[in-house]
C-alpha cells in the first residue's frame, strides 16, 4: 500500500486526458492504493467511473465542488486500484 | 418507381451517419424538384395556383396519416423536428395549465423533448432513469406520471444514439388510465419499423427516412388536449408554421417508400445483420464499450466507446478515409457535453463513435469500416501516448 496519497491532477485537461492519466498513474502502484484525481471536465465524472467499471477497479466515491471565482467546478474522484484482472 | 443506388456511396465515401440524417431517397428528391416547379404558390389562395399547392399539401398529409396510423387531420406539419416537439410538449402544457406543470421524461429522450420540458417548469421537470442498455424503468416512469400534477409523460419509440426500443405500449396504456397523455417522439424509428401504436402525441423527423431537410412532424391525437403555443393566424392551420410544400411531399413520398420496403421486425431488415457485424468487430477492439440493447433494438444503428480514444480524432481520421460517422463524446458536440443519453446509461463517452446505417449500405462498406476500426483506434491511442495502458 502507497503511502504517500497519489493525486492525479487532471484539471483543464479535455477527455480522455483524465482517464489517460488515472490510467498510468493506476498502472504505477500498489494494488489497494487509492489514487484522487481532480478534474472539470464535464464528461470525466461519467468516464472515470466507466473506466473502473471496464478495468475492474473500485469507485470509492465522487465529489464536486464549485469553484465560482473560476467559473468551474472540480470534481474529486477518489478510485482504489483493484490487481490486474486475468482474462 | 425503380430504386436507385443510395447516395451513400457518392465518390467513394462511405455514409454511416444515417441516425438522425439519412441521404435523402432519389423518389424524394425527384418529388420535391416537381413540386417546387408546382406547389411554389401559397396554399391558402383560391386561384389555380394557390389551388394546386393545398392538393398536393393535402395529399402529403394524407399519405403520411396512412403511413402511421392515423387521421389525416391529426397529422400537423411543422418546420422541423425540434420545432414539432416543442409545439408538441408546449402545447400541451399550455392546455393543461390548470391541472399542473410537470412533466415526466425518459432520461434519455431527444435533448429537444427534454429542453422543452425545462422551458415550461425547470423546478418540476422529472428524469425516469435508464438500465445500462438505455431502457427507461418502466415501473418507475408509471409511477412518476401517476403522481398529482402530471400534464405529460415523454417516452421515445427507440433511442436514436443506441437504438434501444422503449416499452411505448405499456407505458401508453397506464398513462391513460391516469388521464395523462404521452408523447412518444419517434424521430429514430418511423420507417425503420412499424410505427408505435399507443400514443397521444407524436413527433418525428422526415429527414430520418430519407426525405429532405426543412419539414418536421407533429400529429396529435383526436380528444387530446393540446393548444398552439405560438399565435396561430389562420384558422385552417394548427402552427405557425409556413410548411414547404415541397418539402412535405417529398416527406410523403419517402414515406411511403419506407414502409413498402419496411421488414416486418428489426431482426429482419437486413441492416440488422450489418450492424451485428459492426457490433463484433468494435467489441474485438481492446477496452471498447458497445452499448445498447443487442437485440431489441432498431436494425440500423448501433454506438460505441474507445477507451483513451479522443472522439474528435478519431471522427477527423475516419472522414479523412472517406467514411462519415457520428459521435457523442463531449469534444464533438457543439455543446462541449458528451451525450446525455451514454451518461444516463452509464457507459464511457469519450471517444464514443455513432453508426447510422441507410438502407441498401454496401456489404463492401461494412467490410471496409470494420477493417478499418482497430486501425484507426490503435493510431489515436499512439498518437495520445495510450497505446501502452
Amino acid at each position: 500500500m502507497n503511502r504517500e496519497p497519489v493525486v492525479v491532477d487532471a484539471r483543464g485537461e479535455r477527455c480522455p486526458q483524465p482517464v489517460i492519466l488515472l490510467a498510468r498513474a493506476a498502472r504505477a502502484i500498489e494494488a489497494g492504493s487509492l489514487v484522487t484525481v481532480l478534474s472539470t471536465d464535464p464528461a470525466a465524472g461519467g468516464d472515470i467511473a466507466a473506466w473502473c467499471r471496464m478495468r475492474g477497479h473500485t469507485l470509492v466515491s465522487q465529489s464536486a465542488q464549485d469553484q465560482p471565482l473560476a467559473q468551474t467546478s472540480v470534481l474529486t474522484s477518489i478510485v482504489r486500484v483493484e490487481p490486474i484482472r486475468r482474462p | 418507381m425503380s430504386e436507385q443506388p443510395p447516395s451513400t456511396h457518392r465518390a467513394s465515401r462511405v455514409y454511416l451517419d444515417a441516425a438522425t440524417v439519412a441521404p435523402p431517397r432519389t423518389a424524394a428528391l425527384e418529388a420535391f424538384r416537381a413540386a417546387v416547379d408546382d406547389g411554389w404558390a401559397d396554399a391558402r389562395r383560391l386561384h389555380h395556383e394557390g389551388r394546386t399547392a393545398r392538393l398536393l399539401l393535402d395529399g402529403a398529409r394524407e399519405a403520411v396519416a396512412a403511413g402511421l396510423g392515423a387521421r389525416t387531420e391529426e397529422i400537423v406539419f411543422t418546420g422541423s423536428h425540434v420545432r414539432a416537439v416543442h409545439a408538441a410538449v408546449l402545447g400541451t402544457a399550455l392546455a393543461n395549465r390548470r391541472r399542473g406543470r410537470t412533466i415526466v421524461s425518459s432520461a434519455v429522450e431527444h435533448s429537444s423533448v427534454l429542453h422543452a420540458t425545462e422551458h415550461v417548469a425547470d423546478d418540476t421537470a422529472l428524469r425516469i432513469p435508464v438500465d445500462r442498455t438505455g431502457r427507461v424503468e418502466a415501473r418507475a416512469m408509471v409511477a412518476a406520471l401517476s403522481a398529482p400534477g402530471v400534464v405529460l409523460a415523454c417516452l421515445q419509440h427507440a433511442n436514436g444514439e443506441v437504438g434501444t426500443l422503449q416499452p411505448t405500449d405499456a407505458v401508453h396504456a397506464a398513462a391513460r388510465e391516469v388521464g395523462v397523455p404521452l408523447l412518444v417522439d419517434a424521430a429514430a424509428s418511423i420507417g425503420h419499423v412499424p410505427a408505435p401504436q399507443g400514443w397521444d402525441l407524436l413527433t418525428a423527423d422526415p429527414r430520418s427516412w430519407g426525405g429532405v431537410p426543412g419539414i418536421g412532424l407533429l400529429a396529435v391525437r383526436a380528444g387530446t388536449r393540446w393548444r398552439s403555443p405560438e399565435p396561430v393566424h389562420d384558422g385552417t392551420e394548427r402552427v405557425a408554421d409556413d410548411v414547404s410544400v415541397p418539402a412535405a411531399l417529398a416527406a410523403a413520398v419517402a414515406l411511403e417508400e419506407a414502409l413498402r420496403t419496411l421488414a416486418p421486425t428489426p431482426s429482419t431488415d437486413a441492416r440488422f445483420a450489418q450492424v451485428e457485424s459492426i457490433r463484433r468487430a468494435a467489441a474485438a477492439v481492446p477496452d471498447t464499450e458497445v452499448v445498447g440493447d443487442p437485440v431489441d433494438r432498431l436494425p440500423h444503428l448501433v454506438t460505441f466507446s474507445c477507451l483513451y480514444v479522443d472522439g474528435e480524432q478519431i471522427l477527423e481520421r475516419f472522414d479523412r478515409a472517406g467514411f462519415a460517422v457520428g459521435s457523442g463524446s463531449a469534444c464533438t458536440a457543439s455543446t462541449l457535453e458528451p451525450s446525455h443519453v451514454l451518461a444516463a446509461m452509464g457507459v464511457l463517452t469519450h471517444g464514443n463513435i455513432r453508426i447510422g446505417l441507410a438502407p441498401g449500405t454496401a456489404p463492401a462498406a461494412i467490410d471496409a469500416f470494420c477493417a478499418a476500426l482497430p486501425v484507426a483506434v490503435a493510431e489515436v491511442r499512439a498518437l495520445l501516448g495510450a497505446d501502452d495502458l
